[in-house]
């Protein structure tokens, strides 16, 4: 070896130091962005021994990459499911409240309580308009509450449709992003560029992509990647697929929203050949079409019970159909039979027979004849008694006798209409601590997955400071070498002028 | 291998562990202040509906125990008031034992009319807004004044049945004339029949034989008063109305005598049957308190359960806040430490 191929090495080294140092410091600007992975400079050795850099690398896991987007995917599905619950909850005051007082939660089961001791008071006090009047308000109060907890709940699902919607056009740019730089890393890798950046890049996309829809990947060719869905749909491969979806703006309890295709292929409902199975979507689809129709059908069969329960019936035809009472809906004519009727709790009214306020006579509620204004058939109180109590305390007995309910909906078939609106609410906190336990679960580990790949993947600072350290020295000593060879060169040109 | 961590996760990590400290922090300082747990779902889940029912059965016998308490004072006005009558009744009855001869005539009439008067009033007694002698007519007093003027049915039939058998108004020179058969005939036949049940409620009172229905605990409904038709009560009205209304100071001696005789059977006859009524109140009132009883006792059981299932032991959520302080300071302290901990300080 020559000196002046000794030079030559020096002076490359320099370069693969600096290059060196360029990585370090773009590591030390990295450290804490979220998802930034650590760089490293690839080094090699020429012919002439003098090192070389080879190309960028970063730190990568695979494993713990997919990990996180199975993580992300299940805590995104399990908390959007746990607010929808908190929603229709918070609009009733019952996980804030106590069953000790229960005159602060909204519930129909804390009312209807209220209802039936207004009654029994009534019952103590038949002539005392005031105890009449208190009844009649706890009952509005009653029929109010079941018309805006089936509103909570039809907005919950239209809410719902509206997240869906936007989070499939979210769900669309994320594809073309995604493309734009699976492209540029397919080429960039072809012909030898650093990538490092746009894989970066790219895993972020990927990383938002399985917060909405769960996904896998399949990397092939110069990191070329293709994603599918959770059940196997094809989400992205060499250019993005359509994910489209029609939303429904306005929801009652009997609309039936649209479903979600990726590329021609039903993903959501119960028809789906591929239904995704995580993510946001599949939590508001769950949302939309099971859970909050199922609280529906039990506020609706409270509703069809309360009805029944308060109905009257013909005294000089006791084979007659029994009429709507108290409680009522529009343009009913008679009592439903046990099986649901969707909507009803969002129709459910008092009837305007016993409401001073709309022309009716308060007093029909002790004395009957709500149902039919002025047939003595339907009035109980034949001989007009002012302290006559049977029929409220008839009523009181109704509230807590067993009724038949429609099992469709998913609880107890024959219980008493107050079990069955305190049975209901236990269904639903059981869904919310199912729901809410379970995001707690899929958030704590997220955490410990992401933090794991970051551990694997992510900058220390301090391994990078010491690293410019050992830069720093090579870098000088390269300096050195050069000042040494160009001293001996001048030593020898002295040598020779002389 | 080295295992590496990087300072991304590593300051994220602090700054999360904090922010978890500080939510869980609120959580217990709210349980300790309400002394419950703060939120019923997250809580007790499924539990809720056990929760519920027990909370409403709690209200149940909330609002069971105060109507309770009302129909027990009407019971109790009712128990006075028949007490009253019994005690009247007696005073008349000495009074009469003392006047076998017709001296005291018009001081025994005068005596009678003002029993009479509070025998109406006694049974037109009302309790928080009802009349507790009116059945499920509670709305009007069930009987009227009898010498209110102008005259009162009652009065008016009296009179009416007196002059049919006698031919002349009572307290006129002629009633002196009326033998003791004439009287016993009139007695038992026109006068008892202007008592009878139908002439009872057509001239006397309004209230009605049916009888108040109370539902005292989840699953008792009672009968809770007795009725102004009670047979006891008429006869005594009727004792009342002899020697008050019949012009007593008139007659002779012999139909004197007859009329106070009778009137003193017939107040013994009523007294015995007021007593009867009398027990029969008190039943109604020692099934009420019982009912009562229970429903405290049961009160305090459900109590108890909600609390079970509600409640947090105080002594443990304030450990739980003063550990919670202490991680929270501890977790500051080294956070403050491990930012301090670089490499870069150093160079």
């Amino acid at each position: 070896m020559t000196l002046s191929s000794a030079g030559a090495v020096a002076n490359q080294s320099l370069s693969v130091i600096s290059t060196e140092i360029g990585v370090v410091s773009c590591n030390i600007a990295g450290a804490n962005a979220p998802g930034f992975s650590k760089k490293l400079a690839l080094l090699s050795a020429m012919e002439d021994g003098s090192p070389e850099i080879e190309g960028i690398r970063r730190a990568a896991n695979l494993a713990l990459l997919q990990n996180l987007l199975r993580s992300n995917a299940a805590q995104a599905q399990s908390s959007v499911i746990s607010d929808g619950l908190t929603r229709i909850d918070q609009s009733m005051n019952i996980s804030a409240a106590t069953a000790t007082d229960l005159s602060n939660s909204r519930s129909p089961a804390a009312l209807l309580s209220a209802l039936s001791d207004a009654l029994q008071k009534f019952s103590a006090s038949p002539s005392n308009i005031v105890a009449a009047q208190e009844a009649l308000s706890d009952a509005q109060s009653l029929a109010a509450s079941l018309n805006e907890a089936t509103a909570t709940t039809q907005q919950v699902r239209a809410r719902a449709d509206s997240e869906i919607a936007s989070s499939v056009a979210e769900i669309n740019s994320l594809l073309a992003q995604f493309g734009e730089v699976n492209k540029r890393i397919v080429s960039g890798v072809a012909g030898g560029a650093d990538v490092t950046a746009d894989l970066d890049k790219r895993d972020g996309i990927l990383s938002d992509l399985s917060k909405l829809i769960g996904v896998t990947t399949i990397t092939r060719a110069n990191f070329d990647m293709a994603i599918y869905t959770d059940s196997g749909a094809t989400l992205f491969e060499t250019t993005p697929r359509l994910v489209s979806f029609t939303p429904t703006s306005a929801y009652s309890a009997t609309t039936v929203g649209n479903q979600m295709y990726v590329d021609g292929t039903q993903v959501t409902g119960a028809g789906a050949a591929m239904k995704i199975q995580s993510g946001k979507l599949a939590g508001l689809v769950e949302l939309r079409d099971n859970i909050a129709p199922e609280f529906q059908n039990q506020l609706d069969e409270i509703a069809r019970g309360l009805i029944g329960a308060f109905a009257e019936y013909d005294q000089t035809n006791p084979a007659a159909p029994l009429s709507p009472g108290l409680f009522t809906f529009p343009s009913a004519t008679v009592v439903p039979n046990a099986t649901l009727v969707p909507g009803l709790a969002g129709i459910l009214i008092v009837n305007p027979n016993a409401d001073p306020n709309q022309g009716g006579d308060i007093m029909r509620l002790r004395d009957g004849g709500i149902s039919h204004p002025g047939n003595p058939a339907y009035v109980y109180n034949t001989a007009g008694e002012s302290g006559y109590s049977a029929r409220l305390l008839q009523l009181i007995a109704n509230i807590s006798a067993p009724q038949s309910f429609d099992p469709a909906a998913g609880l107890s078939a024959q219980v008493s209409l107050t079990s069955y609106a305190t049975d209901s609410l236990g269904w639903l906190s059981g869904q919310e601590k199912r729901f809410s336990s379970s995001t707690a679960y899929q958030t704590a580990l997220l955490s410990q997955t992401a933090q794991a790949l970051s551990n694997a993947t992510g900058v220390n600072l301090d391994e990078q400071m010491s690293r410019m350290l050992d830069l720093e020295n090579a870098y000088q000593a390269s300096a050195k070498l050069l000042a040494v060879i160009d001293s001996m060169y001048q030593s020898l040109f002295d040598s020779i002028h002389a | 291998m080295l295992t590496s961590i990087s300072t991304y996760s590593l300051t994220n990590d602090l700054r999360r562990s904090i922010l978890e400290l500080q939510s869980q922090l609120n959580k217990s300082q709210r349980e300790l202040s309400l002394g419950r747990v703060t939120n019923l779902s997250e809580a007790l889940g499924v539990n809720v509906a056990l929760d519920y029912s027990l909370g409403v059965q709690h209200a149940d016998l909330k609002a069971i125990t105060e109507t309770s308490n009302l129909v027990l004072s009407r019971l109790e006005a009712t128990q006075v008031a028949l007490t009253s009558i019994v005690e009247n009744a007696r005073t008349l009855r000495s009074a009469l034992i003392s006047s076998q001869n017709s001296g005291s005539a018009a001081v025994l009439q005068n005596e009678a009319a003002t029993a009479l008067t509070t025998f109406i009033s006694a049974l037109n007694t009302a309790a928080s807004g009802q009349f507790v002698f009116g059945g499920i007519h509670v709305d009007a007093a069930p009987i009227s004044d009898y010498f209110a003027s102008p005259a009162s049915p009652a009065k008016q039939a009296v009179d009416l049945a007196f002059f049919a058998a006698f031919g002349a108004p009572q307290s006129s020179a002629g009633a002196s004339a009326i033998t003791t058969s004439q009287m016993q005939a009139f007695l038992s036949g026109p006068f008892a029949s202007l008592f009878s049940s139908a002439n009872w409620t057509a001239n006397w009172s309004s209230a009605s034989n049916q009888a108040v229905q109370s539902r005292i605990s989840l699953s008792e409904t009672i009968l809770t008063s007795v009725s102004a038709n009670d047979p006891a009560l008429q006869k005594l009205a009727a004792a009342y109305t002899m020697v008050s209304d019949l012009g007593l100071s008139s007659l002779n001696a012999s139909a004197y005598q007859t009329v106070v005789q009778t009137a003193t059977q017939y107040i013994d006859d009523a007294i015995a049957g007021i007593n009867r009524l009398q027990s029969t109140v008190g039943v109604m009132q020692s099934a009420v308190t019982n009912a009562n009883q229970r429903l405290a006792v049961q009160g305090d059981a459900l109590q108890g359960r909600l609390g079970d299932l509600e409640d947090v032991d105080p002594a443990e959520a304030a450990t739980k806040v003063n550990a919670l302080m202490t991680q929270i300071e501890t977790a500051y302290r080294l956070t403050a430490r491990i930012s301090e901990l670089t490499l870069a300080k150093y160079l």
